[in-house]
């Protein structure tokens, strides 16, 4: 019984269509398309969602994730457009079937923000004009990415397995005003961020990786001197200090 | 009706559909952007701010949670975390939700709306399409043959 007595009123369905859809848009799109069968005002509720969330781990194989795209992508009403893809994938995804990731822009044109997480994409230039927010922490074989509209620019070293020691990845970004870099700064062939404002690096709290990458994450802090606010975990603060003390003191030992 | 007090807080009146009022810092109120914009369009000069879409009850809950989030800029994340999660929880009722929810909407308050969204989502996360409509009391309005078509469209996500 709640305050106003009206038990046996269903006050979710009676909210409007766009809240409803804003509600679903905070549940993994499985669990959303899964409200389809509801009743018939919810049968296409999921299909509005600007937001779509895929894990797969919500799947028991992984075929069936990559499936699910498809039928998501097909279902989907294409006069809302995705604003953002948080897609968390184990395993590869192969370009010819259709569900790379040109073929995901696509089907989203005004997508803004792209999350990709232990994602294996193919080998092909990553471009768009559209997205703002792009967050890679995958198996990426891509070593081109260029976005004029790139605002914000997040890499993780997770991506560096499947780079061979050679490959160097082209950065074309002028617009970036936020880069986070938690790889290995010498993969990138050249970093030119001139309005960059926010700068985190970190090497997941490992001293060892801190060591290994010391020179070019000095040189990318050299190279990328607008940035007002630097966000850097303790052992980068550690090796940059010693850097530090090294230049002053050159004969010192660093304790 | 603008009042001032000690402080020199500038205070707004705001009056709810059953005609309550609640006097409140215009800090406070202006986490409202739709209240934001009716003060800044100088509408609260002309005496107290009637918000025809929400009830004395939701308002006040409304202003709860508006006075802690202005007030705690300096003040720990987590801590605001946790109050946020006692707030929600003691709206836990569904239908102070879904007013909840409405009153966000209506006023602009994208915290709140964020918080009352994710709440409810919560809410239905993990739950079969059975129990989601007892829960709500949703009332399923398919023919046998249209809930088996429905189901088949969206196989995918049942497996």
């Amino acid at each position: 019984m709640n305050p106003d007595g009206d038990v046996g009123v269903d006050r979710l369905t009676d909210l409007p269509d766009h809240i409803l859809a804003y509600i679903l848009s905070f549940l993994q799109t499985k669990q959303a398309a899964r409200t389809s069968v509801l009743s018939s005002k919810w049968k296409k509720l999921w299909t509005v969602v600007p937001v779509l969330r895929l894990h797969s781990n919500d799947f028991y194989r992984l075929a069936d994730c990559k499936k699910s795209i498809r039928h998501v992508l097909q279902a989907r009403d294409t006069s809302v457009q995705v604003t953002t893809f948080h897609f968390v994938l184990r395993g590869c995804i192969d370009n010819s079937s259709g569900d790379g990731p040109s073929n995901m822009q696509r089907s989203m044109g005004t997508l803004k923000t792209l999350q990709l997480y232990n994602f294996e994409l193919p080998d092909e230039p990553f471009a768009s004009t559209t997205i703002t927010s792009l967050w890679l922490e995958s198996k990426l074989k891509v070593v081109n990415i260029s976005g004029s509209g790139l605002l914000e620019l997040h890499v993780d070293r997770k991506w560096e397995v499947s780079l061979s020691r050679q490959c160097k990845v082209h950065i074309s970004a002028p617009n970036v005003r936020v880069f986070g870099c938690f790889w290995d700064p010498s993969k990138f062939s050249m970093i030119n961020f001139p309005w960059l404002q926010h700068l985190l690096i970190s090497t997941d709290d490992s001293p060892i990786l801190a060591q290994q990458y010391k020179n070019s994450f000095l040189t990318l802090l050299q190279g990328l001197s607008t940035a007002q606010f630097i966000t850097m975990s303790l052992n980068m603060v550690m090796v940059c200090l010693q850097a530090l003390v090294n230049a002053i003191f050159p004969s010192s030992l660093w304790l | 009706m603008s009042i001032t007090t000690e402080n020199n807080e500038k205070m707004i009146t705001l009056m709810s559909s059953d005609g309550e009022e609640f006097v409140v810092e215009e800090a406070v109120a202006a986490q409202s952007q739709t209240i934001k914009h009716l003060i800044e369009d100088g509408c609260s000069t002309e005496g107290s701010i009637p918000l025809p879409n929400v009830t004395g009850r939701v308002l006040s809950e409304v202003i709860q949670y508006c006075k802690k989030h202005s007030s705690s800029d300096d003040k720990e994340e987590k801590e605001l975390e946790a109050w946020d999660a006692e707030f929600v929880k003691a709206a836990d009722d569904h239908v102070a939700l879904t007013d909840l929810m409405m009153a966000a909407n209506f006023l602009d308050i994208k915290g709140l709306l964020d918080l009352v969204a994710q709440t409810l989502a919560n809410m239905i996360t993990g739950k079969s399409p059975e129990e989601v409509r007892r829960m709500w009391n949703i009332k399923n309005d398919f023919t046998p043959e249209e809930a088996e078509k429905v189901r088949k469209e969206n196989q995918w996500a049942f497996e």
